[in-house]
């Protein structure tokens, strides 16, 4: 009980600072980064959700983020919607388009699996230039309708997003649906055996880190003004891993944490891209060998909590 | 090929014990039952309805469970959750939309009826082998099966696990009026336990019938007990 109340003491000091933070410290620059760090922490909560829950590795998350961001700038440039209808639009076509990738391979075990993600992002970074007619090849799309001109109105909407995204994988998380992607993750013959339909739950757990990084890459889209072919980089893909190992696997919060730290240390401090994997690499190695669940990794336990609440009350959940 | 040419029947209600030499055939012949490995001929029944085929969970659906020669928790779960999924996800047999209450009861009611008395809050990853077993039994019966399938569940267990273990299998089929199919190496729990056993060498039945028939039985004394 102790250790919930620090940590959630923690969460409400976390999230009042981000509140707050452009009424006390009105910076462009700053508030950029913050922009950036919500919109990444979606991402790879959103990673997380899937991996941390099912512990099937997916290494295309930039499959989903890339195809939240092209379907917003099909839509704002040529059916001229607004950020507000675009963005979950483009979410729902990520989880489309992204469930007729995964589909087929979520039957596939270990390794196999996570080759196929690795894939889906190069089949899809291509197919923009292949049909550059459509996608505008290495140029990409752009023109796109701002979400707003103001670094303030920026920030919080990313931060609105980030909050939503972490609020509802969270409840999800902690609801029978995470129950059961727990008990695939653990052991999945096992979790035949108890009579679930273990595809079914890979499955939607896939389509809900579709739908949230989707709406993510349409944020970032309107942000830019500009989408292209990098948005499917397996750069995006390596960095929400990184942020999930830093701030705790199967937290939800963690990465959240982790995307800030990341974003903050590469493009606040300024360090090159040159360099940034060689910093993301000692980072990463610096975290993992002092805290080995992550820097948020004992709220896992928290999780387990608040489902056990959930589903058979709080006595049990005190014994 | 690992079974050939096998046929038997198990009543409602009975208890039968499958036993064998190592590489006869008795694990895949549990896996090609509950559907985690198809048969390349030859069907499978389950109350007159053939299930050949089916996929694991589609089967558990139809009553029919099974537990695992090498245990499989839910490791990172609690024992309480292990015993949850099946309640809450399973949809097996008799399964339907309960309140909290209700499932924290039951969930308890299983876990006192296989006799594992360590706090519902623990992680399985720390249970003891005979602890996990017992897990794994409760499990099994939280979707509600009309038969049960135990592997080897007496393997790698101490004489006083043995007996609790045996005593819970006991109070479970009188508890569920449950038709037990078990493979085990201890022939003597098999004597103590089944009704009726069945006996496979390389893949094909060997003989079958009660246990006293099984013991004096010529052919299994010298293919399997290694005396004449």
């Amino acid at each position: 009980m102790l250790r919930l109340s620090r940590f959630l003491i923690l969460g409400i000091v976390f999230g009042a600072t981000l509140f707050f933070l452009p009424i006390a410290y009105s910076n462009d620059f700053a508030l950029t980064i913050m922009t950036f760090a919500n919109t990444f922490a979606v991402v790879a909560a959103s990673w997380d959700f899937f991996t941390g829950l099912t512990g099937r590795f997916n290494f295309g998350q930039a499959l989903f983020f890339g195809i939240g961001s092209y379907a917003a700038g099909f839509m704002n440039l040529n059916l001229k919607y607004g950020p507000l209808l675009n963005i979950p639009l483009a979410g729902a076509v990520a989880v489309v388009i992204g469930v007729a990738f995964g589909y087929p391979t979520l039957r596939l075990k270990g390794p196999y699996f996570a080759l196929a993600t690795m894939i889906f992002p190069l089949i899809a970074g291509d197919l923009t230039f292949s049909l550059s007619s459509v996608f505008g090849g290495e140029h990409g799309l752009y023109g796109l309708t701002s979400i707003s001109d103001s670094y303030i109105v920026q920030y919080y909407g990313s931060l609105l997003l980030m909050l939503a995204t972490v609020i509802v994988l969270i409840y999800l998380a902690s609801s029978r649906l995470g129950l059961a992607l727990e008990s695939i993750r653990d052991d999945e013959k096992a979790a035949l055996a108890t009579g679930m339909n273990v595809t079914k739950y890979k499955l939607i757990a896939y389509a809900v880190s579709a739908f949230f990084t989707g709406m993510a890459g349409a944020y970032q889209a309107q942000l830019f003004k500009f989408v292209g072919p990098n948005t499917f980089s397996s750069n995006i893909s390596f960095e929400v891993i990184a942020m999930t190992i830093v701030g705790g696997i199967a937290t939800i919060v963690g990465p959240v944490l982790g995307a800030y730290l990341l974003v903050v240390v590469l493009d606040g401090l300024g360090v090159s891209s040159d360099i940034s994997v060689l910093t993301y690499g000692v980072l990463l190695m610096a975290i993992v060998l002092a805290f080995p669940g992550g820097l948020l990794g004992r709220l896992k336990s928290n999780l387990r909590g608040m489902r056990i609440r959930r589903l058979v009350g709080g006595k049990t959940a005190a014994t | 090929m690992a079974l050939d040419n096998l046929s038997f029947q198990v009543d409602q209600g009975e208890t039968v014990g499958v036993i064998g030499p190592n590489g006869a055939g008795k694990t895949t012949l549990f896996d090609l039952i509950t559907g985690f490995q198809r048969p390349t001929s030859g069907v499978v029944l389950l109350d007159g309805r053939e299930i050949t085929g089916q996929s694991p969970n589609q089967i558990v659906q139809k009553g029919m469970n099974r537990t695992f020669q090498i245990v499989r928790p839910f490791k990172d779960l609690t024992v309480l959750e292990n015993v949850l999924v099946g309640l809450i996800l399973g949809k097996g047999k008799l399964t339907r939309k309960r309140g909290r209450e209700e499932l924290k009861s039951q969930a308890m009611e299983l876990l006192q009826l296989v006799g594992l008395t360590r706090a519902p809050l623990s992680l399985s990853r720390n249970l003891s082998h005979g602890e996990l077993k017992k897990l794994e039994l409760a499990r099994a019966l939280s979707t509600y099966p009309d038969v049960l399938l135990v592997d080897e569940v007496f393997s790698g267990l101490s004489a006083q696990e043995t007996q609790e273990l045996s005593d819970a299998l006991v109070r479970v089929k009188a508890n569920r009026n449950l038709t037990l199919l078990m493979v085990e190496h201890k022939v003597s729990k098999v004597v103590q336990l089944a009704n009726r056993m069945l006996v496979l060498d390389h893949g094909k039945l060997l003989s079958q019938g009660t246990p006293q028939e099984i013991l004096s039985d010529q052919k299994v004394l010298e293919a399997y007990l290694g005396r004449g």
